[in-house]
């Protein structure tokens, strides 16, 4: 009669911890679809920097969905980007995405109140038991390659001070008088004058690379890898992005997910500036998609 | 996640995103809103001191704006107040929600984004006064209308919300002195603290796309050293050193006394509930009804403490001692008409007499022959 009363209280009680914060917070969640991606084998150079060649264009697409990130706070409010078209191809050295999507806005403009639009391609480092795929697990990191629509403008030479501010008017520092030189010793003291820059946080706009290569250790544990070696480009032309992302298929760094094997997973994010999207704010893969590499 | 803290400042139990732990020592602040000119010589001072660099052009860590109309980012407290909506204070302790506690679901913080144009103006309404000034106005008491200056600098609240919303946890809290601090190494720029922060003291560099704030001068700090802000102010309003907790504060530390045994000086926007540890000796002449929603019920209580000081000589010891050192005072006691400020450890710093001695000189100098303009 006592295990027939406490066993249903246990049962109730076990149900309500399990929806607190704090067990979400332990919930790993690991999610495969159905869907897969299938990377074609194409041998010679490949299109890296060009998301507008008909060599994309012509492979054929996997339209995959996207639904807002709703697990870690901040969480994103209103859906954005529904879903994205990827393509994949393969040289044996190099792997590329091409990821395009509909975006009435070009947004990739840095100040207080703008956001960029951008994409990422994940991978988890252990294909055999993949983690949380939207920022990895406890132990069990994802690798990350991040493009952002800003970052690549300021690669191109846009100073967002420039474009914000274009009658801005302050003191020149001393050590930059016009028409002088900077001695390496004042070079130091400006550099110390951007916190940022003197650490050499990697995320300083012009110093970051166009795709960023980043593991992810769930949501607070996020780190910028020494070795970045992945190469991308985005265009937005008439109200769609066309965005490539390529890393190596074979990399010495252990930090890299291993593609080697031939198959692999895959998950994908999506910024839409205009509509506030950062961080976690981002509409996400429901799960990892399979990832097939053709060789 | 939601943890179960207190908060003395409202004394109750709240919800914030980590568990309660307490610095080792809490930096702290008290501004004197009475004595302050508006002079600014204390936001030149942090300017020119943390933010001359490029990104920086907009930024005021310390700031120094007129109430009730002016605002740096512009009407920041008007637009999160009318986000938090009408809250009650109870008898003993505060019955509304804290923006922590109203944080809408999926957000870890009551927010919201100021426009870029908000940063622009660091001194829109400036001396600008409550009401129109009537033709045949004359003075009187109270005054029928008002202004005050506030300056503000980072709160290095006990529970910071932007420690709270940071999601990438590059916001901490020093143990050593309750410094609240972005590491600017692993900063990614998402501006979560930014949003989060109340009372606004979280700016953005478009040049290094990183959240920058106060620092409360923490290498000034370390070595016993008054803030920049503090150190350079003229009207000598500032008092700085540590805050204890209710229930361990001392009668000699000077923070403690004017908060916690006097109750002069309150903190901003208690209802908040980021236990600010920056604290405000109310202004006497502005609208009560302004103020008690500024700092909290004890307001009234307040002024009337402050203007009692003449009679209180501890109280008006600890006023004079007031800005009288570029030295954080962290003990004090006032003896024999004279107030002393000393370290911790007991060295005296600085001695003030409570009334300046007089001296009367004749009219007459007879070895000049002359008479004299001033004679005191």
């Amino acid at each position: 009669m006592q295990r027939k009363i406490i066993f249903p209280i246990l049962t109730v009680f076990l149900l309500l911890w399990y929806c607190t914060p704090e067990a979400s917070a332990q919930k790993k969640e690991v999610k495969i679809l159905p869907e897969k991606v299938v990377s074609k084998f194409q041998a010679g150079a490949l299109p890296l920097t060009d998301p507008t060649s008909g060599v994309w264009l012509n492979l054929p697409a996997s339209t995959v969905k996207l639904i807002p990130q709703d697990v870690q706070e901040p969480k994103l409010a209103a859906p954005s980007i529904g879903s994205i078209k990827v393509r994949s191809i393969n040289n044996g050295s190099w792997i590329a995405f091409h990821i395009e999507w509909e975006d009435a806005t070009e947004d990739f403009n840095l100040r207080a109140d703008r956001y960029s639009d951008g994409v990422s391609v994940e991978f988890p480092l252990n294909p055999k038991q993949p983690p949380d795929h939207r920022m990895g697990s406890e132990k069990e990191p994802i690798h990350l390659l991040l493009w952002k629509a800003y970052q690549q403008k300021a690669k191109e030479g846009t100073s967002f001070l420039a474009l914000n501010y274009p009658n801005r008017w302050s003191d020149y520092s001393p050590y930059e008088l016009p028409g002088h030189s900077v001695s390496p010793a004042h070079a130091a003291e400006i550099k110390g004058l951007l916190p940022a820059v003197a650490l050499g946080n990697p995320i300083v706009p012009g110093t970051a690379p166009v795709v960023e290569e980043i593991n992810a250790e769930t949501w607070n544990k996020v780190t910028i890898q020494e070795d970045q070696d992945a190469k991308g480009k985005g265009t937005w032309k008439d109200g769609r992005w066309y965005v490539v992302i390529a890393r190596p298929v074979i990399t010495p760094d252990p930090q890299d997910a291993p593609l080697d094997g031939g198959s692999s997973y895959v998950a994908f994010a999506c910024w839409d500036g205009a509509k506030a999207n950062q961080g976690p704010r981002k509409m996400v893969t429901e799960g990892w998609l399979s990832l097939e590499i053709g060789k | 996640m939601s943890h179960e803290v207190f908060n003395w400042q409202i004394n109750r139990k709240m919800t914030y995103w980590y568990p309660e732990h307490r610095p080792g020592r809490q930096f702290a602040g008290v501004f004197d809103i009475n004595k302050c000119i508006a002079c600014q010589t204390c936001s030149l001072a942090c300017k020119t001191t943390w933010t001359s660099g490029k990104g920086q052009e907009l930024m005021f860590w310390n700031n120094v704006e007129t109430k009730p109309w002016g605002g740096y980012p512009t009407a920041w407290d008007v637009n999160i107040l009318s986000r938090l909506g009408p809250q009650k204070w109870g008898a003993d302790e505060y019955e509304g929600a804290t923006v922590f506690e109203a944080a809408p679901k999926g957000e870890r913080v009551l927010q919201y984004q100021p426009e870029d144009g908000d940063w622009c103006n660091v001194n829109l309404g400036e001396d600008e006064c409550s009401g129109i000034i009537e033709k045949g106005t004359h003075l009187k008491l109270p005054h029928a209308v008002w202004f005050f200056y506030l300056q503000r600098i980072c709160n290095h609240c006990t529970y910071p919300a932007c420690l709270a919303a940071c999601p990438r946890g590059a916001i901490y809290k020093r143990p050593e002195d309750g410094v609240v601090l972005i590491d600017q190494k692993n900063c990614h720029g998402h501006r979560e603290c930014m949003k989060a922060c109340p009372y606004k003291r979280v700016f953005f560099n478009v040049v290094t796309g990183t959240s920058e704030k106060c620092i409360a001068c923490y290498p000034s700090l370390e070595s016993g050293k008054c803030n920049r802000c503090f150190e350079t102010c003229i009207g000598k309003i500032r008092l700085q050193g540590w805050i204890s907790t209710p229930e361990k504060a001392r009668e000699d530390n000077p923070v403690d006394f004017l908060v916690h045994i006097r109750k002069v000086a309150l903190p901003l926007y208690p209802q908040f509930g980021t236990e600010p540890n920056v604290y405000y000796i109310p202004p006497k002449q502005a609208d009560p009804v302004f103020l008690r929603q500024m700092f909290g019920p004890g307001v009234d209580k307040a002024i009337a403490t402050y203007k009692n000081a003449k009679n209180d000589p501890e109280l008006l010891g600890l006023l004079l001692l007031q800005g009288s050192s570029d030295r954080v005072i962290e003990r004090f006691r006032v003896k024999d008409g004279t107030a002393i400020g000393y370290t911790a450890k007991g060295a005296e710093i600085v001695r003030v007499p409570l009334k300046e001695p007089l001296h009367v000189r004749p009219y007459k100098d007879v070895a000049l022959d002359v008479f004299r303009h001033n004679v005191t």
